[in-house]
């Protein structure tokens, strides 16, 4: 296998369920290997389960259930050995310009933004989200055309709105990063690269120290859920179910959809690798998926409840179920004998 | 998830439909157009309104001269305090002074223009604000 880095890219538009590593898959692939999204998300060991109380987002918890921002993107570095070029801005005209000077060299670039300011993204609810990544493959004049990942079309925004997406404050500011691959190796050893990204994510699943991170985490979730039981404050009871739902469901793919993603990798990696175990691990993990969503629904039937209080036991079991159904697929992982 | 599973709800926020990996009778992931599900769309909402009826709540108080439009102006941009004094690089005690009349008063317009940006607003638009309402 021989990948030759193109210089001038034709772009050619793909559409996938998550941003970042849909954006990764997009750019790699157009710029000349294939690299399908779900092999991004896993083979940068990015699924995850994070709970923490202590970080407000939106006034609610933080829920995320994958890696951090730019871990895709880092993860698929240092694993398959694709060099990114990357970087963060101090000085906004810098950076505007540089982009600029990219785009005219044939250079699709993709930017790390904050979903609120793009026109095009939700209209109709700017709520500030600053860990959106989007792809921008050319420019005419003032307006550059953007490719965003989790889009079906192609569209158009202004310079002005691109400079304050890249420059939002807050959580997770973006600084202007902007990203595309300059290097791409000779061949690429998929065994080793699979192997260690699966070793890394069973390992930060099943960790045993925090509460927050982790399997241990969608107990530590559970256990709350379960002391809101007959609270008075229904409406917050509401919103916290609601907060859940939006996180898992609404904004960037969710739980369920993670694990479907996942699900694929291992697919993928099976039939590439020719191991039948991962495909069992597959199916698994599809079940696993299955099960987020109807815990999912559960918090969607409490949170159309007229009633006075909300019975929150049945969600916490349902959310407890899927952390035992996600613990076999990675205690399944773990036990794989890898020649 | 099969691929008649994935919710088609026609509820959506945002103008696309949203790729889900579902399988197909062979076993096979395909890419799945999802045309929105209705309980996440309700939460979302559900969350908007929430904001804006703190917004309202506001705005009677900015009118009463209990709070200043600053407030009103957070909860219209989706903000919680402490996202504010986080966006624009005071301290929640600072942003908290600003929200009393009296420390809004005092406000210079280079402050007050970090936090017209950060709101998405016109500087002009949050001083007549008050006046604008009587």
């Amino acid at each position: 296998m021989n990948h030759k880095l193109q210089q001038n890219v034709e772009w050619t538009h793909y559409q996938g369920g998550h941003c970042e590593s849909a954006g990764v898959s997009s750019l790699v692939t157009n710029y000349g290997l294939d690299l399908s999204e779900p092999m991004a998300f896993g083979v940068s060991n990015s699924i995850m389960f994070i709970y923490f109380p202590f970080v407000k987002v939106w006034g609610m918890p933080l829920i995320s259930y994958r890696m951090m921002p730019r871990s895709i993107i880092n993860g698929v570095q240092k694993n398959l050995g694709i060099r990114f070029f990357t970087r963060t801005y101090k000085d906004q005209d810098v950076a505007m310009k540089e982009l600029d000077d990219l785009l005219d060299g044939g250079k699709p670039v993709g930017l790390q933004v904050s979903a609120s300011f793009l026109a095009y993204f939700c209209p109709d609810f700017n709520m500030p989200f600053n860990a959106h990544t989007t792809i921008i493959y050319g420019r005419e004049g003032d307006e550059y055309l953007v490719s965003d990942p989790i889009f079906e079309y192609t569209t158009r925004v202004t310079r002005d709105q691109v400079r304050k997406a890249r420059f939002a404050l807050g959580q997770n500011a973006p600084k202007g990063y902007c990203f595309y691959p300059e290097y791409f190796p000779e061949t690429i050893d998929y065994r080793k690269a699979i192997r260690k990204a699966i070793k890394k994510s069973v390992t930060m699943m099943l960790q045993p120290m925090m509460p927050w991170v982790g399997i241990k985490a969608i107990y530590t979730m559970a256990r709350r859920i379960e002391k809101l039981n007959g609270s008075p404050d229904t409406k917050y009871v509401k919103n916290y179910l609601g907060n859940i739902m939006t996180f898992q469901e609404e904004v960037g793919t969710g739980g369920g959809g993670f694990r479907f993603i996942y699900a694929a990798f291992l697919k993928e990696a099976s039939q590439l690798l020719g191991m039948p175990e991962l495909l069992e691990a597959s199916r698994k993990m599809v079940a696993v998926g299955d099960l987020w969503r109807q815990a999912a629904l559960g918090c969607a039937k409490a949170f159309s409840e007229k009633a006075g209080s909300i019975d929150t036991i049945p969600i916490a079991a349902a959310f407890r179920k899927c952390a035992k159904a996600e613990k076999d697929v990675y205690l399944m992982l773990k036990k794989i004998k890898w020649k | 998830m099969k691929v008649n599973e994935v919710p088609q709800d026609g509820k959506r926020t945002m103008r696309t439909r949203m790729v889900q990996y579902a399988v197909d009778d062979n076993g096979e992931f395909v890419k799945v157009g999802s045309n929105g599900w209705e309980p996440g769309y309700r939460a979302l909402i559900n969350l908007r309104e929430d904001f804006d009826a703190r917004a309202e709540d506001a705005k009677e108080r900015v009118k009463r001269g209990q709070t200043s439009p600053i407030e009103y102006f957070m909860h219209r941009a989706y903000m919680e305090l402490s996202t504010l004094a986080q966006m624009t690089g005071l301290s929640q005690r600072k942003v908290k002074k600003h929200f009393d009349p009296r420390g809004f008063e005092q406000l210079d317009d280079a402050t007050l223009q970090t936090y017209a940006t950060v709101l998405l607003v016109d500087l002009d638009t949050i001083k007549n604000f008050k006046k604008g309402l009587l």
